[in-house]
């Protein structure tokens, strides 16, 4: 049961990293291999104003939120928007972003470098306080439940069902399909594609960012944390099969148990290549998703 | 030629061995038959056009013959070798040259490289290890480009070309693989008046020497070519025989009636 | 005609762009310090790396981001060689007493689980013969299953990836046969009927050199001739080179085998100029690195990738040696990426190309 739970929890992590990167996939195609800073940037925005401005977890939720979403903004403004339709290109230009971003948290922004140090930022590592309520443990089926592990699993239900109401109840959300289904019929129509893209890439990156505030609760923030979520993250997405929410969201649970269980009964490495071989099977046998019907 | 009626349908004995046999060719997409139980017999040096409404199954037919879908029942022959489900590549080799409906061609690629690799029947990677390419055209690829009017534009690359001229390389491609079996799917799709009537005369010119399968919208011009046609509806194959007879056949009339494919003629 | 003529300037100055390539790397050993001329060597290693990616990315199509995973077996196999032609892991590697049981027998076929496959490594022939052959075979197998199963682009990488990735953990993870996270660090220096290259002299220089000038004359003669053609014609249209005939499969098959062992190549000199071998040569951010070498170089240009290799690292280098430019020189790389990507996708050898070709006939120059 505390395995199970484990696996739950890692499952909730990977579902809010991967969401992103799945509506960005799935509407424009492009592989983002810059998500996994806007996950470092949502946690070292909690680093900063819990630090500086004396913020709790809850409140930093929506303001790493929203300067994720600003980053994500701008790249998508200044770089991806030049590169669609040539996939393997953005993901070199995105890994470039990557790096400079990484290095950016290191130097301070360039203040660095004239002896100006921002407490928070640097190559150190950095932990953030996490409310008391959420240290706590609760019962149940007998098993022994940390609250924070809950909390991480009730806000990727929460997260999903957001975006869930945003992609099907809402004009934007049928703007964003039919671009993500035909780009060209879609903007015939009168639709603006570019922005309808900006505001994906923008929400992609939001939601990573808050990703990164419920990481940076249980575990050290530093420069170098985003890299392994992208690549588990891809790898969610396309084994969940691109463009399907609820296929992010089980694949995201079963790769979390896969890795939890692997990982009791033997050990964390052994967990993650048995992670990499169910990716690289499914990729291989399913590259359509695992919880899709293949239609002409 | 002999008509026997089979069922209501009219069907044509053909005269020489048949060169490709399909026998009840079946292909369903989520249960939906899209190619539903066709016998096809094509014989050698045959022209032969297959006509019918949008959706009737024709490209499906062709995708079916050259290995892009696999069928769900049925065989594909070529003389007596069964080459349902061998692979696209190995249906190639096996003498069958497609032309798609939109050219696909190498288009970062000069006209002459696209044909070099056409032309050139050893397809196995250690075969060609060694092998040097000549920058000049060999008299085949020279005789192939001037057939096709591509002759000036040997050294040019495929982004190049235009519209028409990428449907003329496709073909002399295909021509330079120098199949028994030729499939096309609509060459005259976005060709002048001039253009169809030069395709028109290098399919007449072709048939004989190679066995043709065509499958066309444009009733003019299938009366320019005026062989043998194959109508399908719904997946079937409804009748078969000349352009006349097509024309008269009262199950066609049925299924045709105020279709603009057939009132167009 | 006219094309013709400029074609032929075109050709001339590629040639006259080898030879002086060439040239300078000949004599550069003459103006450098021992520091420098290792610094240099390892880079020219990194070159033939880019020269692999350029192979099977710029002329195939098939962007592989595990490669480190082949530069790593290369180097892990030499460095085995090594490790046990040092006198002090006599007659088993330091790091296997380290880690063995307390009462198991000091001999190689059993001191800990796994360790009799090191006994062909005795023979340095073995070494060198499966730094190459090992990538060779390990992407036979991955590439087989992938492209059997029809895997293209963006998936191929992804899988790549995620094999250098378990690669990665499965060396971390068996220490007593591997090093663990250290690697193979003790090594003995490479000795050839009795002439032993010092890895700080211009003799590993001119190794690496001579190599680098083998793999690229290899490269060049293999894909100008059909394989590269049909190679080309795979990149632009895989649907269309079926119809004609061809096992996709078989090429492509071949083509990332070929840029796995000239990987795996790279590897062993590595090892020579470096004196080590460790999981962080299998690290996502290495096999990426090497792509964007091969980009700002030119990837569909095999001196291209070479020279790009050379000069990302070079400037990198001198940029660490400054306190200034140091902490900058990430933020400078990933600018670079940036930049290459959007600006000039063809790279240093596509301008050049662009410049020859601009001055013949006016064409249209379409980017890819």
């Amino acid at each position: 049961m505390e395995t199970f739970v484990i696996g739950l929890s890692i499952g909730s992590i990977l579902f809010m990293v991967a969401l992103g990167l799945a509506i960005i996939y799935g509407t424009m195609k492009v592989i983002n291999l810059a998500h996994g800073e806007m996950v470092m940037i949502g946690a070292y925005t909690t680093v900063l104003a819990t630090k500086h401005l004396g913020f709790n977890l809850y409140l930093c939720i929506p303001l790493a939120f929203l300067v994720t979403a600003a980053f994500g903004y701008v790249i998508e403004r200044t770089v991806v928007r030049r590169l669609y339709g040539r996939l393997l290109d953005t993901l070199l230009a995105t890994w470039g972003i990557a790096l400079i971003l990484q290095q950016l948290i290191r130097i301070h922004f360039g203040l660095g470098l004239f002896g100006i140090h921002i407490d928070g930022l640097g190559s150190d590592l950095q932990n953030v306080p996490v409310p008391s309520e959420l240290q706590q443990a609760f019962q149940f089926l007998g098993a022994n439940i940390p609250v924070y592990r809950a909390f991480l699993f009730v806000m990727a239900l929460l997260l999903g069902a957001v975006s869930w109401w945003l992609i099907f109840k809402t004009r934007f959300g049928s703007q964003l399909r039919a671009v993500s289904v035909a780009r060209n019929t879609a903007s015939a129509c009168g639709i603006n594609d570019k922005r309808v893209n900006t505001l994906a890439f923008a929400y992609g990156s939001g939601l990573a960012g808050i990703a990164g505030v419920l990481v940076s609760g249980f575990k050290t923030v530093s420069p170098d944390m985003g890299t392994p979520y992208v690549v588990d993250a891809f790898l969610v997405v396309v084994a969940g099969g691109v463009g399907h929410l609820m296929g992010t969201l089980l694949s995201a649970g079963i790769l979390g148990e896969v890795q939890s269980f692997v990982a009791t009964w033997l050990n964390d490495v052994y967990g993650r290549t048995v992670l990499f071989t169910v990716v690289i099977l499914i990729l291989l046998f399913k590259p359509q998703g695992l919880f899709v019907t293949k239609s002409r | 030629m002999l008509m026997t009626a089979i069922d209501g349908k009219q069907v044509v004995q053909p005269l020489s061995p048949p060169i490709l046999r399909t026998r009840n060719l079946t292909v369903r997409f989520d249960e939906f038959p899209a190619v539903h139980g066709v016998n096809l017999d094509v014989a050698d040096g045959e022209l032969r056009v297959v006509i019918g409404a949008n959706g009737a199954g024709k490209s499906t037919l062709l995708d079916l013959l050259c290995g892009k879908t696999l069928p769900s029942e049925g065989e594909v022959w070529l003389r007596d070798e069964n080459i349902t489900s061998i692979g696209e590549a190995a249906i190639a080799r096996s003498g069958i040259g497609r032309k798609f409906q939109t050219p696909t061609v190498f288009k970062e690629m000069t006209v002459l490289e696209n044909l070099q690799v056409a032309s050139n029947r050893r397809v196995r990677v250690f075969e060609n290890l060694f092998q040097r390419i000549s920058a000049r055209a060999n008299d085949k690829e020279v005789a192939v480009a001037e057939r096709t009017g591509l002759l000036d534009s040997l050294n040019r690359k495929a982004s190049e070309l235009s519209h028409g001229q990428l449907q003329w390389l496709e073909l002399a491609m295909v021509l330079s693989q120098e199949p028994k079996i030729i499939l096309l799917d609509e060459p005259a799709a976005g060709m002048t008046a001039a253009e169809t009537d030069k395709t028109a005369g290098l399919l007449l010119d072709l048939a004989g020497d190679h066995t043709v399968l065509v499958i066309e919208h444009d009733m003019a011009f299938v009366r320019q070519i005026c062989r043998t046609i194959t109508v399908m509806h719904q997946g079937s194959v409804l009748a078969e025989g000349t352009a006349e007879e097509i024309e008269h056949n009262p199950a066609v009339i049925e299924a045709y009636l105020g279709s603009a494919t057939l009132s167009h003629a | 005609m006219r094309m013709m003529e400029e074609r032929m300037t075109y050709r001339t100055a590629s040639l006259v762009a080898y030879v002086a390539f060439f040239a300078l790397l000949m004599v550069l050993p003459f103006f450098l310090n021992s520091f420098w001329t290792n610094r240099m060597a390892t880079y020219l290693v990194y070159s033939i790396c880019a020269l692999g990616i350029s192979m099977s990315w710029g002329y195939a199509g098939i962007l592989s981001l595990g490669q480190g995973l082949f530069f790593g077996m290369g180097a892990y196999m030499l460095a085995m060689s090594l490790t046990l032609a040092d006198p002090g892991n006599n007659p088993v590697p330091e790091l296997m007493l380290l880690n063995m049981e307390p009462d198991a027998v000091r001999d190689l076929c059993c001191v800990t689980t796994g360790s009799f496959l090191w006994i062909p490594f005795r023979w340095v022939i073995v070494g060198i013969l499966a730094g190459i052959l090992v990538p060779c075979i390990l992407a036979a197998v991955i590439g087989y299953v992938m492209f059997k199963r029809r895997t293209t682009g963006v998936y191929v990488s992804i899988i790549t990836l995620a094999f250098a990735l378990i690669g990665q953990l499965l060396i971390i993870n068996n220490q007593p046969l591997t090093g663990g996270f250290n690697g193979l660090a003790s090594l003995a220096s490479l000795e050839i009927f009795g002439f032993e290259f010092d890895p700080y002299g211009p003799s590993i220089y001119y190794l690496v050199t001579l190599t680098l000038l083998a793999v690229i004359l290899l490269a060049r003669y293999l894909l100008s001739g059909r394989v590269g053609q049909v190679l080309k014609a795979i990149r632009e249209d895989e649907a269309r080179a079926r119809y004609l005939g061809y096992d996709v499969e078989n090429y492509k098959l071949f083509i990332f085998c070929v840029s796995a062992g000239v990987a795996g190549l790279a590897g062993m000199l590595f090892t020579l100029t470096s004196e080590f071998a460790a999981p962080s040569l299998m690290a996502t951010s290495f096999s990426i690195s090497m792509v964007i070498w091969a980009a700002t170089g030119g990837r569909a240009s095999l001196l291209g990738a070479c020279i790009g290799a050379l000069l990302v690292n070079f400037i990198g280098s001198l940029a660490s040696e400054s306190a200034t430019f140091q902490p900058v020189w990430p933020i400078i790389l990933g600018g670079l990426f940036v930049f290459v990507v959007l600006v000039m996708p063809n790279g240093i050898a596509g301008i050049f190309k662009d410049f020859f070709d601009r001055r013949s006939a006016p064409r249209t120059v379409e980017g890819r």
